[in-house]
């Protein structure tokens, strides 16, 4: 096994998906055959290759102020408001 | 009527509505007729909005009256539903967008809008476009109109069967791995992805960012070349889109071919391809040849064989950054039944999220994880590297390559999707492009069984004219782009 039931758990816990126990045995195993497929990359050969993150330069821009979306326009999708502010449940105890 | 809708192009359209011998809002009317009446059927929109496309057309119909029609005034069109659409649902055929009304148009759209384009409504697609069949869509799965018990592919399978089945005139789709050309070729239409960066990605909701691109999904290669000028160029809301002085794609289109150097590798061509399809291809390229164009059948790309492997990881891992952000909070589906917010977004994210959605999700978050980093994310991208170089030392010999777009026709509704790992099969041929950023065609190059083939057409950074000359030459000189699905 690539990855087991323990390792599958962990990951959804840092992607802040909450799985059930069905959901769980059937991503250890789909993930399981997809990571085998992965495996190819091992045998290659990559040393002394860059990596390169994607297939154009990043380019910089000045920080200039330009204008944004109103606040209630920001707001119209929020499934919670209070006033001018987006609402949610207590984050601390 | 419907009769002519089938053979209805953006171009044809164009000289009907300029010499007035019909409105826009009737073409509309018509599409949107064709609509009620074949959509129950197929399934390929999730959104459709006839009142406000009526008055697109109304809007139309002045501007094309006055003298000022530009190509793609009064013209109805279908959008995928990953781009944004003021004042219009957007949902990525996801619960957690179900109620999402974007504030802003994504740049093409307001393209098309400045040229008083119509919009019917918005195209289905897998959520968040990561699927190759449109089954992965939260709302319906769209049939393919030339066997309505086969997927039409995906994710843009929405756009292609709307197009296939002249329920709009042409659509746009976004493509990571193959999401523009693999439901192209199954529906037997026209789709281009273009170079990476050619178009604006602004207001298309981000899956794989340093992937995705935007692209047209039509009838034919005319149609193709007219609706890529329309939303190419450089834009201040898209730091990846690129600086790039694009011809007009559309007068410089050519079926002179006879200059053009064709590599044909050998890769794309061995395991899992249907035969009926590698007969379809290599007939094409025997076509290509009588046409004029050199082709050299001895071209290999081996590492193309590992960008399956490298797309599975570099795509998740983009992907579960980028989906971060539906966190029920700022917009989207929120779970409001749990003690403390922490809860509610695990919970938003179990129930907003369909199951391929939270495969590729935690899939990207093991690669990026801790302890696995290097070995899954930093190789794949060294390995992208070498796929990058390998296609760039072979376009110093070839000016295109030309491959299956998909190694089998239309599979069956259902029969993979208990198998992610056979479902993302379908995109073997497709997927290194987007790893190099390069673009490509799909045109229709024969049938097997009454299901649609179509061929790649690979070119260099920016070969989009060659890529279109290309294509245009074979369609021309071939009758495959005429033949229409019968939908009852």
């Amino acid at each position: 096994m690539a990855i087991d039931k323990e390792t599958v758990e962990y990951v959804s816990r840092l992607a802040k998906i909450r799985l059930n126990e069905k959901e769980l045995g059937e991503y250890t195993n789909q993930l399981d055959d997809i990571l085998d497929h992965i495996k190819v990359l091992e045998g290659v050969d990559t040393k002394g290759v860059e990596p390169q993150y994607g297939t154009i330069q990043t380019v910089m821009r000045e920080d200039k102020i330009a204008d944004s979306l109103e606040q209630s326009q920001v707001l119209q999708n929020a499934p919670d408001t209070e006033d001018e502010y987006i609402k949610v449940k207590p984050v601390l105890e | 009527m419907d009769l002519e809708l089938q053979n209805m192009t953006i171009n044809t359209a164009r000289k009907l509505l300029d010499e007035g011998s019909i409105s826009s809002k009737e073409l509309t009317q018509l599409y949107l007729d064709r609509i009620g009446n074949t959509e129950n059927i197929i399934q390929s929109y999730v959104t459709i909005d006839g009142e406000k496309a009526l008055k697109q057309a109304e809007t139309a119909d002045e501007i094309i009256k006055s003298g000022k029609a530009s190509y793609l005034t009064g013209i109805p069109l279908q959008i995928k539903d990953n781009m944004c659409t003021k004042d219009t649902l957007t949902t990525c055929s996801s619960k957690m967008l179900e109620n999402f009304i974007p504030p802003y148009d994504a740049t093409v759209v307001k393209k098309l809008r400045e040229e008083n384009a119509v919009f019917l409504g918005k195209g289905n697609l897998d959520e968040f476009a990561m699927g190759s069949s449109t089954e992965n869509s939260a709302f319906n799965t769209t049939k393919n109109p030339w066997d309505i018990t086969k997927v039409p592919g995906g994710s843009s399978g929405g756009p292609a069967a709307a197009v296939a089945a002249s329920q709009a005139i042409a659509s746009l789709g976004s493509d990571t791995g193959g999401s523009i050309r693999q439901p192209a070729s199954l529906c037997g239409v026209v789709g281009l992805k273009p170079t990476y960066g050619l178009v604006s990605r602004f207001g298309l909701i981000a899956f794989a960012s340093s992937l995705d691109q935007i692209g047209p999904i039509t009838k034919d290669v005319t149609d193709c070349s007219i609706l890529l000028n329309s939303i190419v160029g450089n834009d201040k809301n898209d730091s990846t889109s690129l600086k790039y002085d694009s011809p007009d794609y559309y007068k410089n289109l050519s079926d002179n071919i006879s200059n053009l150097k064709i590599g044909v590798p050998k890769e794309y061509f061995v395991s899992g391809i249907d035969d009926k399809v590698r007969e379809s291809v290599e007939t094409a390229i025997k076509q290509l040849e009588s046409l004029g164009a050199k082709v050299d059948r001895e071209v290999s790309l081996p590492s193309s064989e590992l960008a399956l492997a490298v797309y599975y990881i570099i795509a998740p891992s983009e992907c579960s950054s980028n989906l971060s952000r539906f966190d029920g909070v700022k917009y989207g589906f929120r779970y409001k039944d749990g003690d403390s917010m922490w809860e509610e977004l695990e919970v938003t994210r179990q129930l907003g999220f369909g199951p391929e959605v939270k495969r590729r999700i935690m899939l990207g978050a093991y690669s990026l994880s801790s302890g696995y980093y290097d070995e899954y994310y930093l190789k794949a991208q060294k390995v992208r590297t070498v796929i990058i170089n390998e296609f760039e030392d072979t376009f110093k010999k070839y000016d295109l390559l030309v491959t299956p777009t998909s190694p089998t026709t239309a599979f069956g509704v259902g029969e993979r999707t208990d198998n992610p790992l056979q479902m993302y099969l379908s995109d073997v041929c497709t997927v290194p492009v987007n790893i190099a950023g390069l673009p490509a065609i799909s045109v229709p190059c024969g049938f097997s069984d009454g299901l649609p083939i179509g061929l790649q057409i690979i070119g260099p950074k920016f070969g989009e004219q060659n890529i279109l000359n290309l294509a245009y030459a074979f369609e021309q000189s071939t009758e495959w782009h005429k033949y229409n699905p019968r939908i009852e």
